[in-house]
């Protein structure tokens, strides 16, 4: 009875001692980051327009006005580890909401170095610094110049990687658009008739087929071109971006590719063919039999005769 | 009632046939001296086993007759209709040895496509073929564009014997001169210099587009060769579209044409006679037959990516010369023939194709002297019903003089007219029974049998072979112009069934 009495006791101080703040480090934690969490932005903090898509200038407002009511400045996690060409980071690292962007929402870059400027929108000299979180999938090193804005509108840029079979059995979607092929340069480096300082060079795929395809091309990148695929030669193999034209405005109705780039993929090389007279014994053969014959043939034609 | 062929026949045809093969293996000469120039060992070496295949196969048939005699008239038929396909056999084995086809009959089928100038083509990745077997296959178009029978004749190859009936049987119905190896060797002659000219022209062409000159010179003698003789191989997969160059396209436009008028009028030309060739009915069927369906075209093209003038006039004035001369050279993609061209201007051009050029030419199809036939019975049945009873009413045209319309030139238009047709029509059914879809169906087979050599999606690399097959007889029967060939197949079915026993008397 007495010794249940005591353990009593004990368990009451262990708990006293607990519940002190400070006592213990860890049991500080909690109350740091619900002070943390207390001053941060949630969702529902943010504004958004009647579409739900986010209203990027009430959306900073309403973060400075957070930052101004935020509590527990002495609770500051430690910045991350700058990453390679990081270097414009502050220590502390930025977080999304103090990333300027545009009205798409994309980020500016090197906006951010304005932003310390002047900027009106954000005091980064009285708010206390952000925790930076780490990012769920690139951890520790997020590059504000990289974030993806889910707002962004699409556009037209779309660049075709394909080959150039597709461009031979091409429809009217690919009519006008960029496209970016790899083929070995074959043939002849063709004039342009009307285009001083253009050239028209053939581009041959390794399908089964061997589909070619016309490319119109500045003389510059022509100088890239080492070998003509020709017999026994195999030419140049060159990555070509440029538009394609199903029926070319320019040229009269000509399927052709008109390249804004080029880029070397492989040299070419000449395959050498040495003279061996075995292979040649076969055919010599059958010839002489067949002079024989002939030979027979006209001494019985002049038998009979 | 039908002649059959003895065994006599067949060993004169025989020998004949080995005649000729012996011919090709000369021809086969010029791709290994070709091959020698350019060391192109690997060629070289297939062309003199090519060569000694043709000349071991040639002097074996020779050997079934030593002395064979006059040719009679069945027996020209028998040795024209198949010295096509025979030489096209020989010239399958180094095509096929080059490693440029997938198939053996892929190979038959250009043997048989360069010799009937139908142009049409499987081989696989061109623009890295030897030079030696690009001139075989050009050497094949000229041989076969000016006419087997011809070239041989004009070397004096068959004698004396049967000269007119073998010319006659190749589907050469007009003698340039009286006497057959003088039309024969001025056919030749004309063909030469004007190629000589043509190449000479194109050679500087290509030299100031860039090419080397060794190039130049190739490109230019072959599509030459290809232009004049309306044949329709190009040395560069991209067809005449590779060159990027008007002027070249004016100067093949001019071949083209002149390879699709009648030799006779070339002679009459030649001779001072310019009046001859326009007032020719040839010439007016063919002037009044072009305005009518470039007008077509260009209206069906109105609605499509191409409704550029200068693009109609650049393309669409080419494409509409290379179908109605059956070359099929191209400056669009077969993609654009069947995507960007409207299906108007797709049968337009099948159209084209179908009627062809002048009897008497490198052209295949109907022919524009059949066409005016026609057209004149028709005019002469209308004058019939509208006169009286008793009048009597002539109706005359003129090809190289005035000529009267008899009902055997009429009946022989119609016969030739009904068998293309219906040649036209078989063929796009077995086209689609293939699984191709109807309009490329109807435009390859007419391509085949008018030998014009403008494919899109059906004639292609490992295609079945049935079909192939098929395409090969058409080919072959567009350029012997079916009479030959029927008369050929009756009489081989003929001497096939045995004769029947006669009766024993008591």
């Amino acid at each position: 009875m007495r010794r249940q009495w005591i353990a009593a006791a004990l368990a009451v101080a262990l708990a006293g001692a607990l519940a002190v703040p400070g006592f213990v480090a860890w049991a500080d934690t909690k109350d740091a980051e619900a002070a943390t969490l207390r001053g941060s932005v949630t969702n529902e903090d943010v504004p958004t327009d009647d579409t739900g898509v986010v209203d990027t200038a009430a959306r900073d407002e309403a973060t400075a006005k957070k930052d101004a009511n935020a509590v527990a400045p002495d609770v500051q996690k430690p910045a991350p580890a700058p990453q390679p060409g990081d270097e414009s980071e502050s220590p502390e690292g930025p977080i999304n909401e103090d990333v300027p962007t545009d009205e798409a929402g994309v980020v500016k870059g090197g906006a951010e170095d304005a932003e310390g400027g002047g900027d009106g929108e954000s005091a980064p000299a009285s708010k206390p610094a952000r925790p930076a979180l780490p990012d769920p999938v690139f951890g520790e090193g997020v590059n504000e110049d990289n974030l993806v804005n889910p707002q962004q509108k699409p556009d037209s840029s779309f660049i075709y990687d394909t080959a150039i079979s597709a461009l031979q059995e091409a429809d009217s979607y690919l009519n006008n658009q960029t496209v970016q092929v790899t083929g070995e340069v074959v043939g002849d480096r063709i004039v342009a008739e009307f285009d001083p300082g253009f050239y028209w060079i053939v581009l041959q795929g390794s399908d089964k087929a061997h589909s070619e395809i016309p490319v119109f091309m500045a003389g510059d990148f022509t100088e890239l071109i080492d070998t003509y695929g020709a017999y026994g030669r195999k030419g140049t193999t060159l990555q070509v971006r440029g538009t394609f034209h199903l029926t070319c405005s320019e040229h009269e109705g000509l399927t052709d590719l008109h390249a804004d780039a080029v880029t070397l993929v492989e040299k070419g090389s000449i395959t050498e063919q040495p003279f061996d007279i075995g292979t040649f014994m076969p055919g010599l053969l059958l010839v002489a039999v067949g002079f024989v014959m002939l030979i027979v043939f006209h001494q019985m034609r002049e038998g009979q005769r | 009632m039908w002649q059959r062929f003895t065994l006599y026949d067949l060993r004169v045809i025989g020998h004949y046939l080995g005649t000729l093969i012996l011919f090709f293996a000369v021809l086969m000469a010029l791709p290994f001296a070709t091959a020698v120039v350019f060391q192109e060992w690997e060629p070289a070496a297939r062309y003199l086993v090519a060569i000694g295949i043709a000349m071991v196969a040639g002097c074996s048939l020779r050997f079934l007759r030593i002395e064979p005699g006059r040719l009679d008239r069945r027996q020209a038929l028998a040795v024209t209709g198949f010295a096509w396909v025979v030489l096209a056999l020989f010239a399958s084995v180094p095509l096929y040895f080059s490693g440029h086809y997938f198939t053996y009959l892929d190979a038959v089928f250009d043997g048989v496509s360069g010799l009937t100038t139908t142009g049409a083509s499987l081989i696989v990745d061109l623009d890295h073929l030897s030079y030696a077997d690009n001139m075989f296959r050009f050497a094949m178009h000229a041989l076969g564009g000016l006419g087997l029978i011809v070239v041989a004749l004009s070397f004096g190859l068959f004698g004396r014997g049967g000269g007119a009936s073998l010319f006659s049987s190749e589907g050469r119905s007009e003698h340039v001169v009286p006497n057959v190896v003088q039309t024969t060797q001025f056919i030749a002659r004309i063909t030469f210099i004007i190629i000589a000219v043509a190449t000479v022209i194109i050679t500087a062409l290509c030299l100031v587009m860039g090419m080397e000159p060794t190039r130049a010179f190739l490109n230019a003698l072959w599509v030459s060769t290809s232009g004049f003789v309306t044949g329709g191989f190009t040395p560069m997969q991209l067809s005449i579209m590779y060159y990027h160059s008007f002027p070249l396209e004016l100067i093949l436009m001019v071949l083209m044409i002149l390879g699709s008028i009648s030799f006779v009028i070339h002679s009459e030309v030649w001779k001072g006679r310019a009046s001859a060739f326009f007032k020719d009915i040839e010439t007016k069927t063919m002037l009044l037959w072009l305005a009518v369906m470039a007008f077509v075209f260009t209206a069906t093209l109105a609605s499509s990516p191409f409704n550029d003038i200068l693009a109609i006039l650049r393309r669409g004035l080419f494409m509409i010369i290379s179908a109605f001369t059956t070359t099929g050279f191209q400056v669009v993609t077969t993609n654009q023939i069947t995507t960007s061209f409207s299906n108007g201007a797709f049968l337009t051009l099948a159209f084209i194709m179908a009627v062809g050029g002048a009897s008497g030419s490198t052209a295949g199809g109907i022919k524009f002297s059949r066409m005016g036939i026609i057209f004149k019975s028709i005019v002469s049945n209308v004058k019939e019903a509208l006169a009286p009873d008793s009048a009597r009413v002539v109706v005359s045209y003129n090809h190289v003089g005035k000529r009267v319309l008899t009902p055997e030139v009429v009946k022989e238009a119609m016969t030739v007219f009904i068998l293309f047709v219906i040649t036209y029509v078989i063929g796009a059914l077995v086209g689609i029974a293939h699984g191709g879809e109807a309009i490329p169906a109807i435009f390859e087979s007419v391509a085949m049998t008018s030998n014009g050599g403008i494919i899109t999606s059906l004639a292609t690399p490992g295609m079945p072979a049935t079909l192939e097959l098929f395409y090969i007889f058409q080919m072959w029967a567009g350029r012997l112009e079916f009479v030959t060939l029927l008369a050929l197949v009756v009489e081989i079915v003929a001497s096939a069934i045995p004769r029947p026993r006669p009766k024993d008397r008591l």
